[in-house]
């Protein structure tokens, strides 16, 4: 079937058309259906956004502006430590009593820290929402900060830092901040130091919360059955205690991004764990959907993906047809004002030298000759992911609270689409030559990385002499 | 053939760093520290450096000069000396 359906594409261009078509405008008006997400910003600053599908189930959440980014060497890690103490009791009411209302309501309480965003959210039905509110209200709030808890959390907090060391790709990308943006709080791991984990106090956290949870910097964020008038209610109830202090919003400094690398050299293991990057655009930036464009053209792939020869993305058909690697996975990390775009891959010892020329050869293809037809596939599975990650409530619920703290406002998914859809080849040479061609690229690499290229031969690899 | 990179040496643990040469100067005080540099340098050395070659040079000339009178004739021998092939006016 599939075999005819291709040949018939071939031969009858017109009718292809047609149904292009057809299902272009079921898309479009897909698109276009979707509950409009609203927003309300309360007296006192935190800002109330929600998209209510009518469902059964219902996410709500904190997005607070704070992360590893905020924080200095001193104190680096606090966010952290913060969330791990959040579940631990409020001076309302103790962790037990915490823990049997969540499992009770058969809810979802959970929190994660990246280097800009410290979030809390509570999973729930529908129904449950107004006592979710209430306990993410009363986390943030009142927490207890009780010392033999936060003495009990520090082994908690060092046995999770073994547990990130033993991911390489964690550690791969902790070591690619750590040198691309060097002498800078990104640069810093969001678990923080050892050193810093052991002698955090009470009195660090009580300021960091005094100083960063501030209402100006929080949304509270809604998805599902969660209607936005009841969750504005809600969140005027339970927030209004919180009050904007005079030590408002800490300055953020700019983050400057240095070509670097780093080598952890360490021959008794199998395979080498390599990321290079370079310096790319961040969240706001014009720049960064020709950039999102031009890091799903270069793909993932891993060797349990069949296809070989097959693959649409150049880089997978080299790597499955000349064995160059395990795995491979383009990236694109967005900060407030800059970011990361490059590729972490996993590779053989000796396959390393011939990974890195086929990944720069590529780099170079998309800043001076990349196809039409590859530009378009790109954007279409681009559309696709982007669609596919909004499934649930959860997801939806992050990417308004991530969209309000990036953007301060929620992007609609038809926008976004038509962003997408405006980006030309022009555009994603235009924008690869600006942020690729020439430029010094960081690099970090743990394990048998004998057969990667010096840092000047990569360096010289990121620009061609013909074209 | 031959071994490659890649299989040369088996290392562990050793961390390795490494700045673009581009995020640094290559001419950084050139001008502070270069040229006051180049007298510091000259005059430690200068007199380790430059005698040897005196007392070189001053041993070389002796001995050419000592030579030089060892193997010319002496000019007595020609006192008298009537020219053989006179020639004609």
């Amino acid at each position: 079937m599939l075999k005819v359906a291709t040949t018939l594409r071939l031969v009858s261009k017109q009718g292809n058309q047609v149904r292009c078509l057809a299902t272009a405008v079921g898309y479009k008006q897909a698109l276009v259906n979707v509950p409009p997400t609203r927003l309300t910003v309360l007296d006192n600053g935190i800002r109330v956004a929600s998209e209510d599908s009518g469902a059964a189930t219902a996410t709500v959440g904190l997005w607070i502006d704070a992360g590893s980014r905020y924080e200095t060497s001193k104190n680096n890690g606090v966010a952290h430590f913060l969330e791990h103490m959040a579940f631990k009791g409020t001076s309302k009411r103790s962790q037990t009593d915490l823990e049997l209302l969540v499992e009770n309501m058969g809810a979802h309480l959970n929190a994660y820290t990246s280097r800009e965003q410290t979030v809390f959210y509570a999973k729930c039905l529908a129904n449950d929402v107004p006592v979710a509110v209430e306990i993410l209200a009363d986390i943030i709030q009142n927490s207890s900060l009780a010392e033999p808890e936060i003495e009990r959390e520090r082994g908690v907090i060092l046995r999770e830092m073994q547990d990130v060391e033993s991911n390489l790709q964690e550690v791969v990308f902790d070591h690619l901040h750590a040198t691309a943006f060097q002498g800078t709080p990104l640069g810093q791991t969001i678990l923080g130091p050892t050193k810093n984990i052991k002698k955090i106090s009470k009195a660090d956290l009580q300021s960091y919360i005094k100083s960063h949870y501030q209402p100006g910097r929080i949304v509270l964020s809604g998805a599902g059955g969660v209607e936005h008038e009841r969750l504005v209610d809600l969140a005027n109830k339970h927030f209004s205690g919180l009050k904007n202090t005079a030590t408002d919003i800490p300055d953020l400094a700019p983050c400057r991004y240095t070509g670097s690398e780093i080598r952890v050299r360490d021959d008794s293991m199998p395979l080498a764990h390599i990321a290079i990057a370079v310096e790319g655009a961040g969240w706001t930036e014009a720049d960064n959907i020709p950039l999102m464009v031009a890091n799903t053209l270069v793909g993932a792939w891993d060797r349990s993906q069949g296809g070989g020869g097959n693959n649409a993305s150049y880089l997978a058909r080299a790597s499955a047809c000349e064995n160059l690697c395990h795995s491979f996975q383009s990236f694109n990390t967005c900060y407030k004002d800059t970011g990361l775009w490059g590729i972490y891959f996993v590779s053989e010892p000796m396959q390393i030298e011939d990974m890195v020329y086929n990944i720069q050869k590529e780099w170079m293809k998309l800043c001076t000759s990349v196809t039409e037809g590859e530009v378009e596939r790109a954007k279409n599975l681009l559309k696709t992911n982007m669609l596919l990650q909004l499934d649930g409530t959860t997801p939806i619920c992050e990417d308004i609270g991530r969209q309000m703290l990036c953007y301060n406002r929620r992007i609609p998914i038809h926008e976004l689409d038509a962003r997408i859809s405006s980006v030309t080849v022009q555009n994603v040479r235009d924008v690869c030559y600006k942020y690729l061609f020439d430029r010094c690229p960081a690099v970090a690499a743990v394990g048998p990385c004998e057969g990667l290229p010096d840092y000047t031969r990569i360096r010289a690899g990121m620009y061609w002499l013909r074209a | 053939m031959g071994k490659h990179f890649g299989e040369l040496a088996t290392i562990r643990g050793i961390v390795a760093y490494k700045l673009s040469p581009h995020e640094q100067k290559p001419f950084a005080g050139a001008f502070s520290y270069g040229i006051p540099n180049y007298f510091r340098r000259f005059r430690e050395c200068v007199l380790i450096v430059v005698p040897p070659f005196v007392v070189g040079y001053i041993i070389y000339k002796a001995v050419e000069e000592a030579h030089h009178l060892t193997t010319r004739k002496n000019p007595r021998d020609y006192m008298y000396e009537e020219d053989p092939n006179p020639k004609e006016c």
